[in-house]
């Protein structure tokens, strides 16, 4: 599976700086674990309207840095949220619960974060 | 214009988003801030008062638009962008109606963001030039005033800056000269617009019931009080009282306005309560109001308080290709209105616009048209179009051929340029004896052998047709 578009990777380079690049992929990891924790917890207590917001938001996280399957993983959900599909909307989360982990490491490897000492 | 670095204050609530933007915009001439909910951004808001607020619309807190709206409502002069997913395209048209700059559809390209922020700036810049220049350079129109001579753009400028004060503005020009539309226009830019402007013509107004329009009456005060009534003063509360020839009033009820203008208080005729209101005094007059002060008719402690702004307008010969302008935009209307297709003057109508004197000002200016466009039709208002006291003046003012013809009358040597119509020379000799006759009318019609009423028939036929000097009115 490709998690990463890597031509779209390299425009984000390009656009915001090659320097900035690991910065970047480091706030994605971060928000994207933060992301995945509260995906979850609104599938628990059922929040359809946060749910909808949190599947909006990394619709367009994703599509900027080129993680298209959960970009397509989320514009799912966004619309199973919309027609309150909850059995749809709880596989949504299960499938990113997949394809974001999956994304993260795949962007760590095209580009190591490099962590202060 | 020194130029300002534009602050720029991003609202979008997720971290690798803002941080991709920031990256996007981090060679931009801009100071960018960035926070990350609708309540953070409400608080930044007037605390660093941004030039250009780029809002994500989907936020954690609240909807994108109630910030819009709160910026739209607070007239803050903000430009927004806002940022939306490719599928809430209505939601950004949405935004556009409710008073946003732009839109960027996410995901965000940069370039098109830099792009749009690059036009935005720019667009804020000319915005800035344009109303600076507007106030620098001569403007043809100005609140109902139409007009691009020197000493108009300086009405327009008293106007435009005492305008939002509460001073007393005390207007002067010759009838017709747009004392009316003056005030109007104070009062239209001023912050007590959203009430009615209160108008009151101290010279249509009998004496004896003046007190009680301006100040209002209580239920059986005088002979015929059937009801309460509230005066003008009253009904100006929160707004603007306009006092047109101010200078006609008497001098009993002079000593009481001048008690109203210094307390804001005031009594109703046949009441003890005192009444407070809160007005802002507009006069006019045709009149020189210190000559009515140094002949006694106008007390000198009221003039002084109502003339704290004075504002003179000039009249319509003094105002040069005005009169053109002025006769173009009422030939346009009165063409409309009457059906007719009058599109312009010829060249000749042009000319004895422009030679003519206009006593009427405005007022004679706008009847001459009406009268051109109600008794004729055609593309072009032709000179012999005119009403004959304009076509008279025009001739009157055609150079003098050589070695013309000359008579003798009265023993003085008459040239046939000298000559003038048979009605300037008639209205003179009646204004002439009756100022030798100290205004006595009765005493300069014995002396003219015609009767008293042919006289006023004819003062009141000049005084319509605005041509008779002010101290004849």
């Amino acid at each position: 599976m490709q998690w990463i578009d890597e031509e779209i990777l390299a425009q984000l380079g390009r656009d915001a700086g090659e320097e900035l690049l690991p910065q970047l992929v480091a706030i994605f990891v971060e928000d994207g674990q933060k992301n995945l924790d509260a995906l979850v917890g609104a599938v628990r207590t059922r929040d359809a309207e946060h749910l909808l917001l949190l599947a909006h938001t990394l619709k367009s996280v994703c599509a900027t840095y080129g993680a298209m399957c959960c970009h397509a993983e989320a514009l799912a959900l966004e619309n199973s949220c919309r027609q309150q599909k909850w059995t749809a909307m709880e596989q949504g989360v299960a499938d990113l619960q997949i394809s974001l982990p999956a994304s993260c490491s795949a962007l760590l490897a095209l580009v190591p974060v490099v962590h202060p000492a | 214009m020194e130029y300002q670095i534009p602050t720029v204050l991003m609202v979008e609530d997720s971290a690798p988003l803002s941080a991709v933007y920031q990256a996007y915009l981090k060679h931009e001439a801009v100071t960018l801030i960035s926070v990350a909910s609708g309540a953070e951004a409400l608080q930044q808001l007037p605390l660093l008062q941004p030039d250009i607020l780029l809002l994500d619309l989907h936020l954690p807190d609240m909807s994108g638009m109630e910030i819009l709206k709160h910026v739209q409502a607070s007239a803050l002069g903000i430009s927004t962008i806002v940022m939306t997913a490719n599928g809430s395209l209505d939601m950004a048209v949405d935004a556009m109606r409710l008073g946003a700059h732009d839109f960027i559809a996410k995901p965000v390209d940069a370039d098109r963001l830099r792009v749009t922020l690059r036009n935005t700036i720019e667009y804020r810049r000319l915005n800035a030039l344009v109303s600076r220049y507007q106030n620098v350079y001569p403007r043809d129109q100005f609140e109902g005033f139409v007009g691009a001579s020197v000493s108009m753009q300086e009405v327009y400028h008293t106007i435009e800056t005492a305008a939002s004060s509460r001073a007393t503005i005390f207007i002067t020009g010759e009838s017709g000269t747009g004392k009316e539309v003056c005030a109007e226009a104070i009062h239209r830019l001023s912050g007590r617009h959203n009430r009615a402007l209160v108008a009151l013509n101290c010279a249509a107004i009998p004496k004896d019931l003046m007190e009680s329009e301006i100040f209002g009456h209580v239920k059986g005060a005088f002979t015929g009080a059937v009801s309460e009534r509230i005066g003008a003063a009253g009904r100006a509360h929160g707004s603007t009282l306009f006092m047109d020839e101010v200078c006609e009033m008497d001098l009993e009820l002079q000593s009481k306005l001048l008690r109203f203008l210094q307390t804001g208080c005031f009594q109703k005729v046949g009441s003890s309560i005192t009444e407070q209101v809160d007005v802002r005094i507009i006069c006019a007059t045709n009149r020189d109001p210190l000559v009515e002060v140094t002949a006694g008719r106008f007390r000198e402690d009221l003039y002084y308080r109502l003339h704290v702004i004075p504002l003179q307008l000039p009249p319509l010969r003094e105002r040069g290709d005005d009169v053109l302008r002025i006769a173009e935009v009422f030939l346009q209307n009165f063409a409309r209105e009457e059906g007719k297709r009058f599109l312009r003057f010829s060249d000749e109508a042009r000319r004895a616009l422009l030679v003519y004197h206009w006593p009427g000002n405005i007022r004679q200016l706008q009847n001459a048209i009406r009268q051109i466009v109600v008794l004729h039709d055609g593309l072009d208002v032709t000179l012999n179009m005119l009403p004959a006291l304009l076509r008279q003046e025009n001739r009157a003012q055609q150079p003098t051929p050589e070695r013309a013809p000359q008579a003798e009358i009265n023993g003085a040597v008459v040239g046939e340029g000298s000559i003038r119509p048979l009605a300037v020379v008639e209205r003179e000799a009646i204004l002439l004896a009756i100022d030798a006759c100290r205004g006595n009318i009765p005493h300069a019609s014995r002396l003219l052998e015609v009767s008293p009423s042919t006289l006023y028939r004819k003062l009141q036929g000049w005084q319509e047709q605005g041509l008779l000097p002010d101290n004849h009115k």
